[in-house]
């Protein structure tokens, strides 16, 4: 009996696993970025939908997809994550405020908090928090250190939000 | 009033009004020297305000009194041994305080002023523990007294006399010790006053008492930890590498951050003791890495003296967007260096289009797609679009 519990247990996990990943791409494994398509983007790990789509930065280049944060409650200090790409020496993330760039990554991960830390920030921890209005994308950048993908500028904020567009090339500073 | 008879009074104040209780430290909580450095401690004794003293008398004479202390400097100098007890302590001491007497004279109702001035120096034994330190011994007391701008003839006096001051310790942390006045021994001057209360009434007799008085401790040698000591070291040398550099890239900037991150896991890693010993250490502060990184980015975009930026041709477009995403990565770009970076940008833009290369130009348009940059985009834009 013990053993046949354990079994079905197995076929039960292993079921959901296979449930979630929708995207045949996808379940080739690492590969060229793909383009995300229309509609939202279904999580891998909990099959929530996390960030919406956006515009895209680049007419034309291979389109990074993106996980997480989601655009709205994302928290203070949101997770970002994306797909790898492959032959990215390494990714640049970069998030706008709605008065200005707000903050800049570099790194070879696929995922970063808010801040640059590797772990959520622990309470009191000094760091810039996430506003209102911003907005994020993330370039996967080759040896040379150029643009090789580039993900959409996805709209995030920290708590419930009406709703803000992302217009690529707009949005900055005034007066440039 | 003269000297003797205002110290009379304070005494008698002091022993036949006023019965010293012992200040409680906080109950069930011990009060001792914490074992740090190398047992030396040093410290003082804040001693200000004043007191106001009245009094009026049936044939409608009346007198008022301020005495207020004019000097303080009291200063403790001491060895804490194992078990937590001061050994070879001295308090040096320096008080002056004045006494200003207004009022009518009984019988003649001549009005008057007479300032007493007083003065105890010396120095004291000081013994005991945290809970109960005690400062005693010989003290010069000197007292002289003008009246209406003349030295009254006799009235300067000087003597050696026994004094005993009792603290009670009412705070221990790891870096200090407080303690209260709650004894002193008769002829104690100004201390032994300020051991009143707040309000005495006493027939006709009305004394308020503003005097505070305060033991604060420290210890006197503390090293930092040494990885503490290492760390700040190191993030100090990767600061001065960056400030002579000439034409700083990213990765020098990143040095310099790689350097200050490490501080900051060692601080954090400290106990809360240790964390009270280094006390704040600016090199560990977002500030100082910010300004800087900001003098670095506006070293590497310096203006020549016709407002031309000067090193522009030594950066790659790729170098350029790796200063700026370090500078953006700790809040180091300001409204002037973003003035600078897009300058560069446009320049940059103007030659990859020369020259045809359309990897740059992604990486401008890139650049200026994410950050909003209207102008720029449209430029790199346009230039694809001929292109394709």
């Amino acid at each position: 009996m013990r053993s046949t519990i354990r079994v079905l247990t197995v076929l039960v996990i292993v079921a959901i696993a296979c449930g979630d990943s929708a995207d045949p791409e996808r379940d080739g494994g690492l590969g060229p970025a793909t383009s995300s398509g229309s509609g939202t983007t279904s999580s891998p790990v909990n099959g929530r939908d996390v960030a919406p789509t956006g515009l895209p930065l680049i007419d034309g280049l291979p389109v990074i997809d993106v996980f997480a944060p989601s655009e709205s409650d994302a928290g203070d200090v949101p997770l970002f994550r994306w797909e790898a790409v492959e032959g990215a020496a390494e990714y640049s993330l970069a998030v706008r405020g709605p008065d200005g760039p707000l903050w800049a990554w570099r790194g070879t991960g696929t995922q970063i908090y808010f801040g640059g830390l590797p772990f959520e920030r622990p309470p009191g921890w000094a760091g810039p928090v996430m506003v209102a209005g911003s907005c994020w994308s993330v370039l996967a950048l080759d040896r040379s250190g150029h643009v090789m993908a580039v993900s959409e500028l996805l709209p995030v904020s920290p708590a419930e939000s009406p709703g803000h567009s992302c217009v690529p090339g707009e949005g900055g500073p005034p007066g440039e | 009033m003269p000297g003797s008879l205002r110290r009379a009074l304070l005494a008698f104040l002091v022993v036949g009004v006023f019965t010293p209780t012992v200040t409680a430290a906080s109950q069930g909580s011990e009060i001792s020297f914490p074992p740090v450095g190398s047992g030396q401690w040093e410290g003082l004794v804040l001693v200000s305000g004043f007191i106001t003293e009245e009094w009026d008398r049936s044939d409608g004479t009346f007198g008022v009194s301020v005495t207020e202390i004019v000097e303080n400097s009291v200063n403790l100098d001491f060895t804490v041994d194992a078990e937590g007890a001061v050994t070879e302590g001295t308090v040096t001491v320096r008080l002056d305080w004045l006494a200003e007497d207004v009022g009518t004279a009984p019988v003649s109702h001549d009005p008057y002023h007479v300032v007493h001035f007083y003065q105890q120096s010396g120095t004291l034994v000081l013994s005991g523990t945290a809970e109960r330190m005690v400062a005693a011994g010989t003290l010069n007391y000197e007292a002289y007294t003008e009246a209406s701008g003349a030295l009254v003839e006799g009235s300067e006096s000087v003597e050696s006399i026994d004094v005993e001051w009792v603290f009670r310790g009412f705070e221990a942390s790891c870096v200090r010790v407080s303690a209260r006045l709650v004894e002193t021994s008769a002829n104690a001057g100004v201390m032994g006053a300020a051991r009143l209360p707040r309000e005495v009434l006493s027939g006709s007799t009305r004394i308020y008492n503003e005097i505070v008085t305060q033991l604060l401790t420290w210890p006197a040698e503390l090293e930092d930890p040494d990885q503490i000591a290492k760390a700040i070291t190191a993030a100090e040398q990767a600061a001065k590498d960056l400030e002579i550099r000439e034409l700083p890239e990213a990765r020098h900037l990143l040095e310099v951050v790689q350097a200050w991150n490490a501080l900051n896991a060692e601080l954090a890693a400290l106990d809360t003791c240790q964390k009270q010993i280094v006390g704040w250490v600016p090199q560990a502060q977002q500030s100082w890495l910010t300004e800087l990184l900001r003098a670095a980015l506006k070293t590497a975009l310096a203006f020549d003296i016709e407002g031309n930026l000067l090193n522009v041709d030594h950066y790659m477009t790729t170098e350029l967007v790796d200063l700026w995403d370090a500078g953006l990565q700790e809040q180091a770009i300001d409204g002037d260096l973003l003035v600078r970076f897009l300058d560069a940008f446009h320049i940059k833009l103007d030659e990859a289009v020369a020259e045809a290369n359309v990897a740059e130009i992604i990486d401008i348009f890139a650049f200026a797609s994410r950050f909003g940059f209207p102008n720029l985009y449209d430029e790199a834009k346009a230039a694809l679009e001929a292109m394709a």
